[in-house]
């Protein structure tokens, strides 16, 4: 069992983060369960909140679409 | 066309007779075959150059009706009802379902509180979220400031005023609401008109809720 993370729906102000497990059958891939989701916002809390929970390289990738300064004010 | 017999002045009656019967006998022939002939052009409106061209178009580029008929069957195949949970979606309808977590925190101190329960759905039909979820706590977890609601499974839009939730239950009198908060991932608690102070509300705070909202 594999758990996929998706960058989904990023933008300079928001993102909303995918997890789905799959498994693996002669080399074909097959999802299993329910995705999950959490969304993040690119403010002061939220930029907090998705350095403790998004790993990287996924946070990178994140920080690096929403800069230094966050865009939302909560 | 019929062979008609000619009736002549000088022909006895023993002689006409035969001839008439003849003659009608004749006539209903022609009759049935016009008859088939008229059943056939309803049945097979044209025939000719004009079918022809008909099929061919009907073919619609396939060296034969089956064929074609085959291609649509596999393009009806490929649209069917349970295929439009596909990520790439079917006719531009994007649908999702999973499941997220809902979680309480202060707005002042997140806290740490401690959960029995803490489950949640959604169904996202493009910008369309419909959210249903469950909490319940055990201990509040030093949680202060404005109580929220957050953890949503995609960010609420900016152009939408504050919707609410429905709470379906809930193991207090307090008249909790919460609303959505624009350009965020969560949610403000109310009770009725006030703010909700999270360090004041009952440790052992149970809710189940569904919501409408957009996302961007």
């Amino acid at each position: 069992m594999v758990e996929k993370i998706i960058i989904d729906m990023l933008n300079q102000d928001s993102v909303s983060i995918k997890k789905q497990k799959y498994i693996v059958v002669d080399g074909q891939e097959y999802a299993v369960g329910e995705p999950w989701r959490r969304a993040y916002i690119n403010s002061e809390k939220g930029r907090e909140q998705v350095q403790t929970e998004v790993p990287e390289p996924y946070l990178s990738a994140i920080m690096t679409v929403w800069g230094d300064t966050p865009t939302v004010t909560e | 066309m019929a062979n008609i017999k000619t009736l002549y002045g000088s022909d006895k009656l023993r002689e006409a007779y035969p001839k008439v019967n003849e003659n009608f006998n004749n006539l209903n022939a022609d009759i049935n075959v016009l008859r088939t002939r008229v059943n056939t052009i309803i049945t097979t409106p044209i025939d000719g150059e004009a079918a022809a061209q008909e099929l061919v178009d009907a073919r619609d580029g396939e060296s034969s009706l089956g064929e074609r008929l085959e291609r649509d069957l596999q393009v009806v195949e490929s649209h069917l009802a349970d295929l439009v949970t596909d990520s790439d979606g079917v006719h531009g309808l994007k649908i999702e379902q999973g499941i997220w977590t809902p979680y309480f925190f202060g707005n002042t101190t997140p806290g740490t509180p401690t959960y029995t329960v803490q489950n949640g759905y959604y169904y996202k039909i493009n910008r369309l979220v419909f959210i249903s979820g469950s909490i319940t706590i055990s201990a509040v977890g030093g949680m202060t400031g404005t109580l929220l609601l957050g953890g949503l499974p995609f960010a609420v839009s900016g152009n939408q005023a504050i919707g609410g939730i429905s709470i379906g239950y809930k193991n207090t009198v307090n008249n909790y609401h919460f609303g959505f908060m624009p350009n965020t991932s969560r949610l403000q608690g109310y009770n009725g008109i006030d703010v909700v102070d999270s360090s004041e509300i009952p440790s052992n705070l149970s809710i189940q809720f569904t919501g409408v909202y957009l996302t961007n």
